[in-house]
């Protein structure tokens, strides 16, 4: 067992406005919520860590812990995935990055070998008129999360870059790029959030029936959450705020 | 020592504090919470060597002269513990809590105390508890 815990460079956040956000391995989930650097510019992760866990628990808890869990339902995975998130690699054959959402083995686990550590999550500065929101069902047994960004155009009216994140409705977080589509490079109204929210339901995601829940109602709750996350997040952008 | 052993472990086998309990073991429950460094931590969580040259605080170390902390004052007098086997664990969270938080309101009070578990189902008496040691504290009367 190797002690990684003391390793000073990896609990540090770090932010610049070229290189956008760095979030070492070991920053707790208490860090981020606290981070006013985070607060200011990526609310949307202060958000997420609210929900990732009770007090005690984000203490210690750590985003790379979370990250490297490799949980489908891991909380501060769909915020940085819209947030077009990388994640730093180091090993004996040196470094590498890959965007957040190869980082995870349909099969389960992640992509680390095993003489790799997760070392930096980085994300880039968000651009302007930018609005993210993350979103939960915090149920525990059937617990959903939708994550959105939303930027406009600079006469606020069309959409220019969405991303939309789901957690817990696949093996691994993912994107959903169809339900993107709907509404990418057009003027976002009621009609197309709605039409958006059911692809992801419909198109996106394959979640389990158990007994905690059907498949039909999960998708239900994706189709609600994503409905709700699109709105929110695109009031934001057009207020200007990242969302908080 | 060995480096696998848990702060819980050491604290109940070794150091022989045996106020903080063990439930779970897997960071669900909460009894085992101590506070290291000012923060409260589930013990079973962390290795006993990642404790090194850190303050840790037991329930055993928060009555002062024989004087109970407020909050076991008003644990008692609110008739906030049916089992006890949550309680250490509770009062402590609630300390670390109030540290930060002196005037907290009663939804402030069950998010702090969302992974502390009472399967006794106390946790109206618990709050008003933590809200009424709240009150006291703020008179400053205490200095622990």
């Amino acid at each position: 067992m190797i002690n990684i815990k003391n390793i000073p460079e990896l609990d540090r956040i770090h932010y610049d406005n070229n290189d956008g956000l760095r979030v070492g391995a070991l920053v707790t989930i208490r860090d981020v919520m606290t981070s006013t650097v985070i607060q200011e510019k990526f609310p949307i992760l202060v958000q997420a860590a609210r929900k990732t866990a009770p007090p005690n628990i984000k203490n210690l808890a750590t985003v790379g812990g979370n990250l490297c869990n490799a949980s489908p339902a891991a909380d501060m995975v769909p915020s940085l995935i819209v947030l077009g998130s990388k994640v730093k690699m180091v090993g004996l054959q040196g470094e590498r990055s890959v965007a957040l959402e190869e980082f995870f083995k349909v099969s389960g686990g992640t992509i680390l070998e095993i003489d790799e550590i997760l070392t930096e999550i980085q994300v880039p500065r968000a651009p302007p008129h930018t609005g993210g929101v993350y979103l939960e069902l915090p149920a525990r047994r059937i617990k959903k999360s939708v994550a959105v960004a939303i930027t406009l155009d600079s006469e606020y009216e069309l959409c220019t870059q969405v991303k939309i994140g789901l957690g817990a409705v696949a093996p691994t977080p993912i994107r959903a790029y169809k339900a993107e589509e709907v509404i990418r490079g057009k003027t976002v109204d009621e009609h197309l959030i709605k039409e958006s929210a059911k692809i992801a339901s419909e198109d996106c995601c394959a979640p389990l029936s158990d007994v905690w829940a059907s498949g039909g109602y999960r998708r239900e709750v994706v189709r609600v959450l994503t409905k709700r996350a699109i709105r929110q997040a695109l009031a934001l952008a057009k207020s200007d705020q990242m969302g908080g | 020592m060995e480096p696998r052993r848990t702060l819980l472990d050491v604290i109940r086998n070794d150091l022989r504090l045996t106020g903080t309990k063990e439930g779970c073991g897997t960071g669900d429950c909460g009894v085992c919470t101590v506070i290291l460094d000012g923060k409260p931590v589930n013990s079973c969580l962390v290795l006993a060597l990642e404790a090194k040259g850190k303050d840790v605080l037991t329930i055993e170390g928060l009555a002062k002269e024989n004087k109970l902390h407020p909050l076991q004052e008003t644990f008692i007098k609110c008739g906030a513990i049916q089992c006890g086997f949550c309680t250490p664990g509770m009062i402590l969270t609630a300390k670390a809590f109030l540290d930060e938080n002196p005037n907290p309101t009663e939804e402030d009070v069950k998010e702090a105390i969302s992974g502390n578990l009472c399967r006794c189902t106390g946790y109206v008496k618990i709050i008003e508890a933590i809200l009424t040691a709240a009150e006291e504290l703020r008179k400053g009367e205490w200095h622990g």
